[in-house]
Order: C-alpha cells, then structure tokens, then sequence
C-alpha cells in the first residue's frame, strides 16, 4: 500500500501531528468545561427541585449545599462556566470571522484565560464568603 | 428505473440530514445563554443566603421564574447539542489494547484485521496483527 501524506487525524500531537500551542489546550478545555457544565445543570435542576419539594425536602438538602465539599464543586463548576463563557464569546467571534489570525487568536487566549480568572475567583470569593458565619 | 433528476435525490440528503440546523441552534442557544448565565450568576451571587424562604421568595420574583426557566431549557438544549457533537467527534476511536494510544480504525493504512469487534491499528503504534 503507498505511503501517502495523511492530514494529522491518525495522531494528535509529536511526530507527523500538529505542534502543540496553547489555543490547542484551550480548545480542548473548552469540551471539557461544556461536559462538566451538563453536571452542573444537573445540580442547579436537583437543588430547584429540592426547593419545589417544599420546606421540608429543602431543609434536608440544605446542609448537603452549604457543605465545603458542595462549595469546592461549586467553585470548579463557576470556574468551568466562566471559561466556556469567555472562550464561548471567542468562538463566536471566530464565527462571524472576527479573529482567525494567529496573533489575534493567541491574544483572545490570554484574554480569556486573564477574565476567567478574575471573574472565578470573584465568583469563588463570594461562595465562601456567602454565609460563612452560619455555617 | 426512477425518473427523478439527480439534483432531487442530492438535496436534504447529506450525511446527518441536519447538520446547518445543529449548528444554528447550537450558536442561538449561545447567544441567548451569555446575557442569561451572567444574570444567574449575578442573582445567585447576591442572594443574601440559601434558606428555604430566601429561595423561593427569589425564585417567585416576577421575571427570575421565567428567566430562570430559560435558563435551564436553553442550558439542557445547549448541552444536549454540545455533548452530541462530543460523542459524534471521539466515537470512532478506541483504545488500541497494546499502546494505550486512541486510534482512529478507518483511517489505518496499513492494517485491516479486526482484533474482536474492532479494527486494529498498526500505521503507528507498531502492534503486529497476531499480538492484537
């Protein structure tokens, strides 16, 4: 069978695969965030229901939210939403055509990274702040 | 022997039928989610606590129900659309058994034994045929 040029899709990365640049590990994140934020729906959509249930059903779950455990999940879910956010705007940028130049596009990167974060640890402050004295 | 023209049978016939649509509604979806997420975030963050009272006070205010509701109908939809595209993209692929490294069987070249139900990759992970 000849050996033809094959475009990189039987190997990602290193020999005969693109080179690795940082848009690349963003680009994969921004999956991975997307994936980790249907769980984090989940959880939204569990604790509305827990409130529709009433107070007492509401009461019972109540510890379960405010738990440190609950709040780190908390924290890694605005720190994955925050991203998708960003990166999510850079994608539709990238749809209109704005940005495809590899220079604007790195620039976007390090914008995105920059913004998540900022607005995360803003968002991650307020969750542990939230309520920390009756707990 | 079918009299229909060729450009008949081509149209609306592509590989997912929908493919334009998918992607529409995946960018609207976008759209309409990045004002909703930062109201939620923004709504969430300022409640004063997660009390039952507190809640559903919140959540009864005049418009948070219905933006609320957005939120979680346009969220599934986004991410009924986001995960599709997921599986769609990786499901090809396995796990070569002797490498470890993800392989995409239909565009190995150079082998075409199958190793259970899936194909075998040789082109780059270097396992013979009869190890696999």
């Amino acid at each position: 069978m000849a050996e033809r040029p094959l475009s990189p899709f039987t190997k990602m990365f290193g020999e005969g695969g693109y080179r690795w640049a940082y848009t690349n590990t963003l680009s994969i994140l921004h999956r991975a965030a997307g994936v980790a934020l249907i769980f984090a729906l989940l959880g939204l959509v569990v604790w509305l229901i827990s409130a529709s249930f009433g107070a007492a059903s509401y009461a019972a779950f109540l510890p379960l939210l405010t738990s440190l455990p609950a709040r780190i999940v908390m924290s890694m879910a605005v720190i994955a939403l925050t991203f998708h956010f960003f990166n999510g705007l850079r994608h539709l940028a990238w749809d209109v055509g704005w940005g495809f130049e590899r220079s604007a596009a790195r620039r976007s990167a390090a914008l995105v990274v920059a913004g998540t974060f900022i607005v995360s640890a803003f968002c991650i402050y307020c969750i542990f702040a939230h309520g920390a004295g009756t707990r | 022997m079918s009299l229909r023209a060729p450009l008949a049978k081509v149209l609306n016939h592509g590989a997912a039928h929908d493919g334009v649509n998918h992607w529409w509604v995946q960018r609207v979806t976008a759209l309409a989610l990045a004002p909703l997420v930062i109201w939620l975030l923004w709504q969430l963050l300022s409640l004063p606590d997660a009390n039952y009272l507190t809640v559903t006070a919140w959540i009864r205010y005049s418009w948070n129900a219905v933006l609320l509701s957005f939120v979680v109908l346009l969220a599934s939809w986004h991410g009924w659309l986001g995960l599709q595209m997921v599986i769609e993209d990786y499901e090809h692929r396995f796990r070569c058994p002797r490498s470890r490294c993800w392989c995409y069987p239909r565009s190995c070249t150079r082998c075409w034994r199958r190793a259970g139900s899936m194909p075998c990759c040789a082109s780059h992970c270097g396992a013979s045929h009869e190890r696999l």
